[in-house]
């Protein structure tokens, strides 16, 4: 492409300004999204490996009774070990509520399976305690809090001063009881007799793949009642989390990139044949058909590099935002900026602007110089289906929906792109109604299992008022609610930028209409009609697609639908209506608009 | 009579639609230009008057006013002795149904809809049932040789076609009058001739037309001609029938039978 090809294409945004800004705020949230997804995959595919890193993890952890459990440094092939880490088990009293706690307790964060602080410091004066966060985000603490820990010579006030993550295999509340560490001083006077502490060991290897060896070996060196885990089964365990979340990243990927598709060609299909008559003049001065394909995709390919690399800013800065509420490990360490990741967002924008814009440019570039010259876009037609609704009263209504019915192509991708936001809304609320279902199996299945008989636990603790929830189902949380997020952001854009683009066309006709009599009120209810119909469309076909969307993954990460749930029928209920009123509420002020337009000022526009 | 002033008073009935004092003023760049001043005119029952004269002399800002398409920067509009310049939109739209229908240059036609369609929206509008917007539009298409064409989208249709279909939506509900803005601007003499006969055989009930063209030989057919120049009145001619129009003879002799002798 030349220089000069490129020139030209270019002056279709200026000669286009809202037009080129519809379609370049579109652009930029497919990129933010493709971005996005691009960064939560790599964030959710690998949080357990950055995490055990950054916390310098344990290849082999020993449990018991007694400070014995530190002869597995001695095991052969250990190259780093912590000091002996002793704990209770203790209650720790948020308001009115008791949770437990083991407490550990150490003065300085220990050299193996070092706690990350992600907010605070470590514990220093007395009375200080440092929660895990995942546990502390449960009982809705923070730093600064104040918390009351239960010793056996009574109840002690503590100060929450940090927070922190490390790499377990499961989270609280699927790991229970809580964690934290308080001072040494504060662990004896919580519990004076040591005897009554139990021990954790954690030791690194030169080799870790040679850890289930030595554990193997650990066990005919140490004293019974010590267990040892290794961390290829911590692994085993976050990977199987993993696996679902990579499942999800990918069906929403695909998804959204679906939806962005859609509309883009839907917007750059309108815009290019918008400027057939331009590009027709081209054509009229020697221009081949070609060069006028190449103008079109010098227009929208670099305007798709500009939104992809904005978008990519917009999404590297949304994805920790995204995070804050999500799994602890996910958020734990950041991922950062990398140039591949921002050529593949960039590639895949431009190629979907590309894909959008070609068609319409084909189109145009074959068509004979006159008849381009002599094209305004595409105006409503009479066809079949549009036939088959009679004009009868209430006019707007049969007005609207043969504006729908009448443009079928661009309805068809318009509630298309629609079907899939309102699918993935409906996928969101089965996900949180199988959640909630999911906690209230658990919660009952807690209540029968009371933890009891623990040793060094220092006051009968009742159940945590909080159900096990699964990693899981926490890690996928963010994510479902992020694209959800996108998925509506782009399906606003996606019916603003059909209302403008539809009305900015039609201003000529619904000012004749205007001028046979429609009041302006008539005029704006036969817009909410032709857009409306697309959003009940898009709402009765969203339903079974986010249903069949949600069992399909939940089926793929559980093997099994036996324990998904699907949204209380009041919701699904509320879908159509919440979808149509959306849908009226984006295009309410470009109707509004419309609808008040000077009559002979729009029958004098082309 | 060259008058800044005129005031047409065509008959003695009342007139359908009128005009006094009427002036417009549009702002273009941040400069106001005068588009009319000071302008009556009236148009009474069964009257065909046309309005010439060079573009931009004010003749379809002067239409504009009086459909109630536009707002008069100064003087009032009424339209059987009714007020409406200063009514509100949903008002004036209803107004329209039954008092004015009109004939745009460029057909502006509803693309979305067919040719019967087109006319039957303008009779429902009126509030007529669907069974009678149907007989009313059916009848239209045949009076205008457009009854095969009646399934048919606008765009199918030819220029002539299409304009004779505007005509036949706007006397869909036999309004007082008819406001044609150079209807056959966009057509072949042979397809301007077809309309022009559409719009005077077609007003069977008598309407009044009020028609702006730069065709003598369509002005040729009218009761009066006004001719207009820099947004004012300046000339309006009664028409002898069989008489040259005087203020067209620059253009060639005429005779009122609208053939160019």
């Amino acid at each position: 492409m030349t220089p000069r090809l490129l020139r030209l294409g270019l002056t279709g945004w200026r000669r286009h300004p809202a037009g080129t800004a519809l379609s370049f705020l579109l652009l930029l949230v497919g990129a933010t999204a493709v971005m996005l997804a691009v960064q939560l995959r790599a964030v959710a595919l690998d949080p357990w490996q950055r995490t055990f890193d950054a916390t310098n993890g344990a290849h082999l952890q020993a449990f018991g009774a007694t400070p014995d459990v530190a002869r597995v440094a001695d095991l052969p092939g250990v190259t780093e070990a912590a000091d002996p880490l002793p704990h209770v088990i203790t209650s720790l009293v948020a308001g009115d509520r008791t949770f437990a706690l083991r407490a550990f307790g150490a003065d300085q964060p220990p050299a193996v399976e070092r706690p990350l602080l992600t907010a605070g410091r470590w514990v220093g004066g007395g009375a200080e305690v440092a929660l895990d966060v995942a546990y502390a985000r449960s009982l809705g603490l923070g730093v600064g809090d104040r918390v009351t820990l239960r010793g056996v010579d009574g109840a002690r006030p503590f100060t929450v001063v940090g927070l922190w993550v490390l790499a377990r295999d499961e989270q609280y509340p699927a790991n229970r009881p809580g964690e934290g560490f308080v001072g040494r001083a504060d662990l004896e006077r919580l519990q004076p007799d040591s005897g009554r502490w139990r021990w954790s060991e954690s030791v690194r290897f030169a080799r870790p793949d040679e850890s289930d060896i030595a554990a193997r070996a650990a066990f005919s060196r140490l004293p019974p009642g010590v267990a040892v885990q290794t961390w290829s089964g911590r692994l085993g365990d976050a990977q199987e989390t993993q696996r679902a979340t990579t499942i999800v990243l990918e069906v929403y990927g695909v998804v959204l990139l679906a939806a962005v598709a859609l509309v883009l060609a839907s917007l750059v299909g309108t815009r290019v044949l918008e400027r057939a008559g331009e590009l027709g003049l081209l054509k009229a001065v020697g221009f081949t058909p070609a060069q006028v394909v190449a103008v079109v995709l010098a227009e929208h390919v670099a305007l798709a590099a500009m939104a992809a690399v904005a978008g990519s800013a917009v999404g590297v800065w949304l994805t920790p935002r995204l995070l804050a509420d999500s799994s602890v490990l996910l958020g734990a360490a950041p991922t950062p900026l990398s140039p591949a990741r921002v050529a593949a967002t960039a590639a895949v924008v431009m190629a979907t602007a590309a894909a959008a814009a070609m068609a319409p440019a084909l189109r145009v570039g074959r068509s004979t110089v006159a008849r381009s010259l002599r094209a305004r876009g595409h105006d409503a037609r009479p066809n079949r289906l549009s036939r088959r609704v009679p004009l009868e009263r209430p006019l707007p209504v049969t007005l609207g929906v043969k504006q729908t019915l009448g443009r079928p192509g661009r309805s068809a991708l318009t509630a298309a792109a629609l079907t899939l936001s309102v699918g993935s809304l409906v996928a969101g609320l089965a996900f949180e109604a199988t959640v909630r279902h999911e906690d209230a199996l658990e919660l009952a299945d807690q209540a029968r299992q009371q933890a009891d008989a623990r040793a060094g636990e220092l006051a009968p603790t009742a159940p945590d008022p909080v159900p096990v929830s699964d990693a899981t189902r926490e890690q996928l949380k963010p994510i479902v609610h992020g694209f959800n997020g996108v998925l509506a952001a782009v399906a606003v854009i996606n019916l603003a930028a059909t209302a403008l683009v539809s009305l900015r066309r039609r201003q000529r006709e619904l000012a004749v209409t205007r001028a046979v009599g429609l009041t302006p009120r008539q005029v704006r209810l036969g817009v909410y009609w032709a857009d409306g119909l697309l959003g009940v469309v898009a709402a009765v076909a969203g339903i079974p697609l986010g249903t069949a969307l949600f069992l399909g993954v939940y089926q793929l990460v559980n093997g099994s639908t036996e324990r998904a749930a699907l949204p209380p029928w009041w919701q699904l209920a509320l879908v159509p209506v919440v979808t149509v009123a959306a849908v009226v509420a984006v295009i309410a002020g470009p109707a509004r608009a419309a609808s008040r337009l000077g009559i002979t000022t729009a029958l004098r526009q082309e | 009579m060259t008058d800044s002033h005129a005031t047409v008073s065509g008959g003695t009935a009342a007139p359908v639609i009128e005009g006094r004092g009427l002036a417009r003023t549009f702002t273009t760049g941040g400069v106001d230009v005068l588009a009319l001043r000071d302008v009556d005119i009236a148009v009474h029952p069964g009257e065909f008057v046309a309005v010439m004269g060079p573009s931009g002399s004010g003749k379809s800002t002067l239409l504009n006013l009086l459909g109630g398409l536009e707002r008069p920067s100064a003087g009032q509009v009424t339209w059987r002795g009714e007020r409406i310049d200063q009514s509100s939109e949903t008002r004036l739209a209803r107004l329209r149904r039954r008092t004015v229908g009109f004939v745009f240059q460029f057909f502006n036609l509803v693309p979305s809809l067919t040719a019967a369609e087109n006319v039957e929206l303008a009779v429902l509008l009126a509030g007529a049932s669907r069974a009678a917007a149907r007989t009313r539009a059916a009848e239209l298409l045949g009076r205008m040789d457009l009854a095969d064409h009646a399934g048919r989208s606008p765009g199918q249709l030819s220029g002539g076609q299409q304009q004779r279909l505007a005509v036949a939506r706007a006397l869909a509900n036999r309004p007082a009058v008819v406001l044609a803005d150079e209807p056959t601007g966009n057509l072949d003499s042979a397809a301007a001739r077809e309309v022009l006969d559409a719009l005077r055989e077609g007003r069977e009930d008598g309407q009044a037309l009020l028609l702006v063209t730069h065709d003598p030989r369509v002005a040729a057919a009218a009761d009066r001609v006004v001719t207009m120049a820099d947004g004012l009145v300046s000339d309006e001619t009664e028409v002898a029938r069989g008489r040259p129009v005087p203020s067209l003879l620059s253009l060639g002799p005429l005779t009122l039978e609208g053939e160019v002798s």
